[in-house]
């Protein structure tokens, strides 16, 4: 078993938030076979955005384990998907942090 | 919790020894779980209920969870779904029954998150806290927020959310048994 932190700050100068929903990869694990047989994405962890521009639109989301594709993504508290313009346009100096659990083949 | 072990005595000692030896080493073995021996990742299958009337999951649904046990903490990962036919949201707060009794310390506590999988709408895919039912020390049920923003309740069968075929509820948690 596996338990994760993560933290992604952008940069003060040259950031590009680009396009679409985001994801993030996994740590060199295995994640156990039992996890990719559930039917749905599965609820590993939690996470929050910090808004550097404005800490009320700051967010709370769930991390998920997306089995097909073996990546993170996240989901606000509209369902949706963070993506680079929602629940913020992701700009210089904003935040995210969560932490994660997940089986792992090697015990 | 602790394991309760066997002091060895008796009236031959030599004799008795690997018996009340080997009664300790089941209940090490029984309180710390398969991690010792094997992959410790388990399965059970979480008994969904409401507390009115109980849902029914329908045609291909299914309600299952794998979990760690290791001495006396627990961590869980879990899912039901409602199938393609023959469903019915039952009534009341949903509940989910665990493998084993949380200790008295886990309380009404949040142990975990989840997310409710609408299978045809993202703006139905619900985030929910997972929390210790504070009825019953082996069921979880699941707080949803509510529309103010200002507090949560209990996921059910209708209000907001509306159950349809092959919707369901991914969750996860971690907890200390009895």
């Amino acid at each position: 078993m596996v338990f994760g932190y993560l933290k992604i700050l952008t940069g003060g100068a040259g950031f590009a938030a680009g396009t679409g929903l985001y994801r993030l990869s996994l740590p060199s694990i295995t994640v156990t076979p039992q996890i990719a047989s559930l039917t749905v994405p599965v609820a590993v962890g939690k996470a929050v955005l910090y808004d550097a521009d404005n800490v009320a639109t700051s967010s709370n989301m769930t991390i998920m384990y997306e089995s097909a594709i073996n990546l993170f993504t996240f989901r606000k508290s509209d369902g949706n998907y963070w993506r680079e313009n929602t629940p913020i346009t992701l700009a210089q100096n904003d935040r995210m942090s969560g932490y994660f659990m997940l089986p792992t083949s090697s015990a | 919790m602790g394991v309760t072990l066997i002091t060895p005595q008796g009236s031959n000692f030599i004799k008795d020894f690997p018996g009340q030896n080997a009664a300790n080493l089941n209940s090490i073995d029984d309180y710390a779980g398969p991690c010792l021996i094997t992959h410790p990742l388990q399965t059970f299958t979480p008994g969904l209920s409401a507390s009115v009337t109980s849902p029914n999951l329908g045609v291909g649904g299914s309600s299952i969870a794998y979990y760690y046990k290791i001495f006396d903490q627990i961590y869980v990962w879990g899912e039901f779904r409602f199938g393609s036919s023959g469903i019915s949201a039952g009534s009341g707060i949903y509940t989910v029954t665990l493998p084993f009794v949380m200790s008295n310390q886990t309380g009404t506590t949040i142990v975990g998150t989840g997310l409710v999988h609408d299978n045809d709408s993202n703006a139905g895919r619900v985030p929910v806290l997972v929390r210790a039912n504070p009825f019953s020390n082996i069921q979880l049920d699941f707080l949803v927020r509510t529309n103010s923003g200002l507090a949560n309740r209990e996921l059910r069968d209708s209000g907001y959310i509306t159950w349809a075929v092959n919707d369901g509820l991914s969750w996860h948690a971690k907890f200390k048994r009895q």
